[in-house]
């Protein structure tokens, strides 16, 4: 095996010659292996990286860099199912100083209460502390308020700029019917249509408080998870 | 009833007639600056429905029908641009058809009111693109 001419497409990001390369060595290998591994890494591929990490997993256990930079990759990888295949293939590993962080990393965003934003980097700490902050937070609670209040759900979720548009154009909408009814009749068309617009905004508004918790609630996780992503990378 | 048929007729023609010209406006506006556009958005489709249920509800069908005719006539005509990576009435459109007819319109009236140029200040920096547009998803689901 030729590791200058590996290391040479590489650099030169020739993913399809490197390829090539990597496929024409024994598959029996464990150092092919853990070439091919490297290769996905860089070119990310979660199951062929998992694939090949499970044939070379001592030469890749050796790298305590690279199983960082995977750890890192993982960390923002969409498929749930493979990021907790990898990290817990990784609670077995004697660890070093970054990837217990990077490990960390990866339970907090799973449970953020078990751990304080000390924990992380600096510039993770920020987007920790709002991740917490709307993990902790109900999506029924910001429903109810929104029904109380319009928009007083998306105050709780917060979002206050949100929560003054809602408020206005709910009472907009709610002053003009009653204004309408009381001048036109409960069953003047105009009436009719402005009764029927404020009540698709205010329940628009409550399926908007409690969907805006739960999505605000994914958001800062994916952003803590890239910030911290970021100093490792 | 002879006057509905005259109207639904009507109403063709002038659609028909309006997309006409916008094809022609596009096709001229592409060739004059073609070397300063953007990447195009794709075509706006019909509403399609994944659950077979949803071919039973006749709500569907009004949302699906208001819908293109909103984005293929008036949108264009208005020039409406949004806060949004995906404008409300798509974001309403994806929406029905994932979550159903209910769920689909009251979400895309609540970003309809949630539209104005402060909103992308409160969503983190991850979910904003480089056209400074907020990146939005119909399910969230998708948020990954």
């Amino acid at each position: 095996m030729d590791v200058s001419f590996i290391d040479h497409l590489t650099v030169n990001e020739l993913a399809n010659e490197h390829r090539l390369y990597l496929n024409g060595l024994s598959p029996f290998s464990d150092s092919a292996n853990y070439y091919k591994t490297k290769f996905h890494l860089k070119y990310f591929d979660d199951s062929l990286l998992l694939l090949h990490y499970g044939k070379s997993k001592i030469l890749c256990d050796a790298d305590t860099g690279f199983l960082a930079k995977t750890s890192a990759a993982f960390l923002v990888n969409s498929n749930r199912q493979k990021k907790q295949t990898w990290f817990n293939a990784m609670q077995q590993n004697p660890a070093n100083t970054d990837l217990m962080e990077l490990q960390n990393i990866y339970h907090a965003s799973i449970s953020p209460n078990a751990f304080t934003s000390e924990s992380f980097p600096a510039q993770a700490q920020n987007a920790y502390s709002k991740y917490k902050k709307a993990y902790n937070k109900k999506p029924f609670l910001a429903g109810a308020l929104s029904t109380a209040v319009p928009g007083l759900g998306k105050l709780y979720a917060g979002k206050t700029r949100s929560f003054i548009m809602t408020l206005i154009l709910n009472a907009a909408y709610g002053a003009q019917t009653i204004e309408s009814s009381v001048k036109l009749g409960n069953t003047h068309p105009l009436t009719i249509i402005n009764a029927g617009a404020f009540t698709v905004f205010y329940l628009s508004n409550i399926y908007g408080s409690y969907q805006a918790v739960r999505q605000l609630r994914k958001e800062y996780k994916k952003q803590f998870l890239i910030d911290a992503t970021r100093f490792y990378n | 009833m002879r006057f509905t048929i005259l109207i639904f007729f009507l109403t063709g023609f002038i659609v028909m007639a309006a997309q006409t010209t916008l094809d022609l406006s596009a096709q001229i506006s592409k060739t004059t600056f073609h070397q300063h556009s953007s990447p195009a958005e794709g075509k706006r489709k019909l509403l399609g429905f994944k659950k077979k249920s949803a071919y039973f509800n006749p709500l569907n069908y009004v949302g699906a029908g208001l819908l293109y005719i909103y984005q293929n006539v008036f949108s264009e005509q208005i020039q409406a641009d949004c806060n949004y990576q995906t404008s409300c009435s798509q974001f309403t459109k994806l929406s029905i058809e994932q979550n159903g007819f209910v769920k689909g319109v009251l979400g895309g009236f609540n970003q309809w009111t949630e539209c104005f140029g402060g909103a992308l200040y409160e969503h983190p920096p991850v979910f904003r693109n480089n056209r400074h547009k907020i990146i939005n998803y119909p399910s969230e689901n998708e948020i990954k």
